[in-house]
């Protein structure tokens, strides 16, 4: 989609429900925000951009973000522009996950030394960077383990590789008050 | 001891190319050096090795209350050709005599001439180091481990956008944890200008490029620090580590900072003692919110009775202990 100033300018006063990410100045060039709903109870999170990309958060799965790319590519075509709906590609997929049993994050950071990185100052979680198959988790002591990774396959394989080196340092039940 | 002097003998040690001094007769007993004739004696014949030996000691004695405007010393600082890659250049300071300035009054000889344009913002970061340790009264072993951290950083260049600042001050943190004395972020925020996000930051990058990983903290550490600020004696700080400890192992304060531990211990050891210290007064030693203490210590609060130590001296018993 081409982009230019007046064009955001024209979605922010257009009916839909467009808004600015920050205080809309004209000189500077500020993304807009777009709610798009997909169906009756999905919808998502949309990012304008000047140039020609726009980003969708907040989707469940890869063939909801197609339909959420296609919905704001036909919202934007009712404006009147020239939209053509290319190079979609999914970025970024975010999984949580709740093992039944605590972790130990100490033990678990001392066996898995290089990998794993815990800075209790920093943030609450240890980290474990799957190099090979370029995923990250994040694991907090409750047990929930947050994974991102670019596609599912990926962070399928991740918690599959993840959870022995978990259930090694789990906290026994009786520890647990 | 006998004073005749043999020639020397130089050997080459296999690999090593330096010549060294030795006693022809014992190859290896470390030589006694005799700086007021320039000798260097083996010990054990008595034999007198080397002679005119030079005395590198400084020429005439300097006392610090002098008026320092003429420097007898010929020589230069001690420098540390490892870290500042071997400058030899000579700089010229500003003239003093009138033949230092020509005609319009512009002295004749016009700068220092820059010493080592490459290195220079290097030397810039080893002073900051040097005020930031200074400030928090950090030993000579460190700093000088946090230097050869940043040089080593430094020359990777893979942190090369960073702001040098934020770099100098991630090494210190890691060279305090890598002596076995870690320092907290917010300690080491408090002497650098550069927020506690962007150290965070340039301290996992850091790791990352010069692969190495650090200790991880425990509550131990921080104890002689906070309560000796603190004012306590020493039976608390005693009970204080162990309370923490305690707590660690029971693991009755999962997923909490070792420091709010720490610090939420030291509350509950200093309550029980004589000397109460409020949770103001700990947090803003440690460098925790209060509130962080009051969930710390409601953790620990409930089996308090196990975690002092078996031989504390209680001044307000456990049950008294104020509830938050």
């Amino acid at each position: 989609m081409t982009g230019c100033r007046s064009a955001l300018v024209l979605c922010y006063t257009s009916g839909y429900h467009f808004w600015p990410i920050s205080e809309p100045q004209t000189n500077t060039g500020t993304p807009l925000v777009l709610y798009v709903s997909l169906l009756q109870c999905k919808s998502s999170t949309v990012v304008v951009f000047f140039s020609d990309c726009s980003l969708l958060f907040s989707l469940f799965s890869e063939d909801d973000a197609k339909l959420g790319a296609r919905r704001l590519a036909r919202v934007l075509q009712k404006l009147g522009f020239k939209v053509r709906f290319s190079a979609f590609k999914v970025v970024n997929v975010l999984a949580v996950c709740s093992m039944p049993f605590g972790i130990q994050l100490v033990d678990f950071t001392i066996k898995n030394r290089p990998i794993a990185s815990y800075e209790p100052e920093l943030h609450p979680a240890a980290t474990y960077r799957i190099k090979h198959i370029k995923a990250t988790v994040q694991v907090f002591s409750t047990g929930s383990i947050t994974v991102t990774g670019p596609n599912v396959q990926n962070v399928a394989t991740a918690v599959e590789q993840i959870y022995p080196l978990l259930f090694e340092c789990r906290k026994p039940k009786a520890l647990c008050k | 001891y006998i004073s005749s002097t043999k020639p020397l003998k130089i050997r080459f040690i296999n690999g090593l190319s330096l010549p060294r001094v030795q006693c022809p007769n014992h190859p290896d007993t470390i030589l006694v050096e005799d700086y007021r004739a320039g000798d260097m004696i083996c010990p054990e014949c008595g034999l007198v090795v080397g002679d005119r030996v030079i005395d590198v000691g400084s020429e005439w004695r300097t006392f610090s209350n002098e008026k320092a405007l003429k420097d007898p010393s010929r020589v230069g600082d001690a420098q540390n050709p490892l870290l500042n890659g071997g400058d030899l250049t000579t700089m010229i300071s500003k003239g003093t005599g009138a033949a230092s300035f020509d005609e319009f009054g512009n002295s004749k000889y016009q700068n220092r001439r820059t010493m080592s344009s490459s290195d220079r913002a290097m030397l810039n970061a080893f002073k900051e180091i040097s005020t930031m340790a200074d400030r928090i009264n950090l030993p000579r072993n460190i700093i000088d481990r946090t230097n050869n951290l940043f040089k080593q950083v430094y020359e990777q260049k893979s942190l090369k956008g960073r702001a040098n600042d934020a770099i100098a001050s991630a090494c210190l943190y890691i060279a305090c944890r890598q002596e076995g004395v870690p320092r907290t972020f917010k300690e080491i925020c408090a002497v650098s200008r550069i927020s506690k996000k962007e150290i965070g930051r340039c301290f996992k990058l850091i790791l990352k490029a010069l692969e190495t990983s650090v200790d991880l903290i425990t509550t131990g550490d921080f104890m002689s620090r906070f309560c000796s600020n603190l004012g306590l004696p020493k039976q608390v700080q005693m009970a204080a580590t162990f309370i923490a400890r305690k707590a660690v192992e029971l693991d009755l304060v999962p997923g909490r900072s070792p420091i709010s531990v720490a610090a939420a211990a030291i509350y509950m050891a200093s309550q029980a003692s004589a000397e109460k210290k409020t949770q103001k007064e700990i947090g803003d030693i440690a460098g925790v919110a209060d509130v962080t203490i009051r969930q710390s210590y409601r953790l620990i609060y409930p089996r308090a009775a196990e975690l002092f130590p078996p031989d504390f001296k209680f001044d307000t018993p456990v049950d008294k202990l104020p509830q938050l």
